[in-house]
């Protein structure tokens, strides 16, 4: 059986203050489970922009990530706030810390839909980054494909890959080129490899789900798929370093 | 560390809703792969169709292969038997019943329910339920007060947490079931609050995966001889006292 040890760069975890059982989890969680899961890189989303505030909640996270380059940062729009949302867009996605917005959030719907999302997506094309949209089920999934079909340009990556609908987000994904699959959600046996088969290993990332998902999970179902070393290389980093264009690995220590 | 790993959660049989390989063999397999002793698994015909045919086909099932133990199953809505029935199951080598509110639609306080726990109590029966949904834990708190054997509530995840908690923390013959917490912390934190006597390992194999389960609670903060108990232990100890 495999470990958990190979070197990853997860692309799903939430800033929090707290984790699910109360315990503090700021920048020192964070580092205690980057070193457990010798995690190369994590992109990060604050939970408060998800949850409440996203003009608070994108600021504390910058604060977090600025300076430090194993860090990144998912910038949250709200469709409530267009032309805010649109505003924080031009103001922040040419750095270098924001690797992609990110769309949780839906304006009339409990998912983000294409009505609410079209002009801050507009906005999006020139910085020429992906999009992360939270997919927690098959509607979700259906409404993103309707976004990614119109967006074609722009390369969309579906969070949670449909939670247990995974099947409709793999689907997705082998439709439109320009989808991408992130893998917290859910756990069934089968999933990562029916993805690899049908949308190929290039189009999925490893994300954690953490602080509300233990890494060792999502890390165990990966490593003990039927796939090839080459598919599981591209999963747990590659594909999210050519995604968001990071440098190259530094050479491990023995 | 080895740990004897006994699975509380499994399935075999066609699955109504998912393409998946739920066979026997598939089962074997996959215990086979993570080194676990022994299975608790019942026949999806059980839970999705009928409870008479299911319990016998998990019971040729449990014949054919001695890991694999027989878990009984009831439909309180379907169900118009008598205790005799029950005692009958237990006479045949069942030793612990589940029950699939979710997936039957009733409620867990239907009276129903109520009977057939009624039923089961002289019978010293250990009982696993499905507690998916917010609010069912605490149905079925309710339900089993006063019920004399171990009560193992099962899909306890992250959302549920705090409630499965709190109705164990009222009701020392609860125990929780791993399956779907995937939460850091979440064991510690229940070995710390109702005891590491109290955790019981399931993976929902086949459909779910066995490594994330397992490697869930191997690399959690439990201690090696809190994680024997949960593994395995505790399962074990029900199952010898039924």
């Amino acid at each position: 059986m495999s470990g958990v040890s190979v070197r990853s760069i997860d692309i799903r975890v939430s800033v929090a203050q707290s984790d699910v059982v109360g315990r503090p989890f700021g920048r020192d969680g964070l580092t205690a489970a980057m070193e457990k899961y010798d995690t190369e890189a994590a992109v990060l989303v604050s939970s408060l922009a998800v949850a409440c505030d996203f003009r608070r909640g994108n600021e504390e996270l910058l604060e977090l990530i600025h300076g430090d380059d194993r860090l990144f940062g998912y910038l949250v729009v709200n469709p409530n706030h267009p032309e805010e949302s649109i505003q924080h867009i031009r103001a922040r996605m040419n750095s270098p810390d924001f690797l992609a917005v990110a769309l949780f959030q839906g304006a009339t719907a409990p998912y983000p839909k294409l009505e609410d999302y079209r002009d801050i997506l507009s906005a999006c094309r020139r910085f020429a980054k992906p999009v992360f949209i939270e997919t927690v089920d098959a509607e979700a999934v259906a409404e993103a494909e309707r976004i990614a079909a119109e967006f074609s340009t722009v390369k969309f990556i579906f969070g949670s890959m449909g939670g247990p609908d995974w099947k409709r987000a793999v689907n997705s994904a082998r439709t439109y080129f320009n989808v991408y699959l992130e893998t917290s959600g859910s756990y069934d046996a089968e999933k990562i490899e029916e993805a690899v088969e049908k949308a190929g290993a290039h189009r999925i990332l490893f994300g954690s789900g953490l602080p509300f998902s233990d890494p060792a999970s999502i890390l165990a179902l990966i490593q003990n798929s039927n796939i090839s070393e080459e598919a599981m290389a591209k999963i747990l980093g590659e594909n999210a370093r050519r995604l968001f264009d990071l440098p190259p690995a530094a050479p491990t220590e023995e | 560390m080895r740990f004897q790993i006994i699975d509380s959660n499994t399935l075999f049989g066609t699955h109504p809703t998912h393409k998946l390989d739920l066979s026997v063999e598939r089962l074997l397999r996959d215990m086979n792969r993570h080194k676990i002793a022994a299975s608790l698994t019942l026949s999806t015909v059980g839970v999705f169709y009928g409870y008479v045919e299911g319990n016998r086909e998990t019971l040729d099932a449990a014949k054919g292969n001695k890991r694999l133990a027989a878990v009984a199953t009831v439909n309180p809505h379907n169900y118009f038997g008598s205790t005799e029935e029950l005692q009958d199951l237990k006479a045949h080598g069942f030793r612990i019943f589940k029950f699939y509110p979710g997936e039957q639609g009733w409620p867990v306080d239907s009276a129903a329910f109520g009977r057939v726990l009624e039923e089961l109590a002289p019978l010293n029966m250990p009982i696993m339920v499905n507690a998916v949904l917010p609010g069912e834990a605490t149905g079925i708190g309710r339900m089993i007060a006063g019920y004399p054997a171990p009560v193992i509530l099962c899909s306890v995840s992250g959302e549920t947490l705090g409630e499965a908690l709190a109705v164990a923390s009222a009701a020392q013959n609860i125990m929780v079931e791993t399956h779907e917490l995937h939460v850091p912390g979440a064991l510690k934190l229940l070995a710390e609050r109702i005891g590491a006597k109290r955790i019981i390992f399931g993976s929902g194999a086949p459909r779910r995966s066995v490594a994330s389960s397992l490697y869930y609670v191997l690399h959690s903060e439990l201690s090696d001889s809190e994680k024997r108990l949960a593994l395995g232990g505790n399962i074990k100890r029900i199952l010898e006292a039924a």
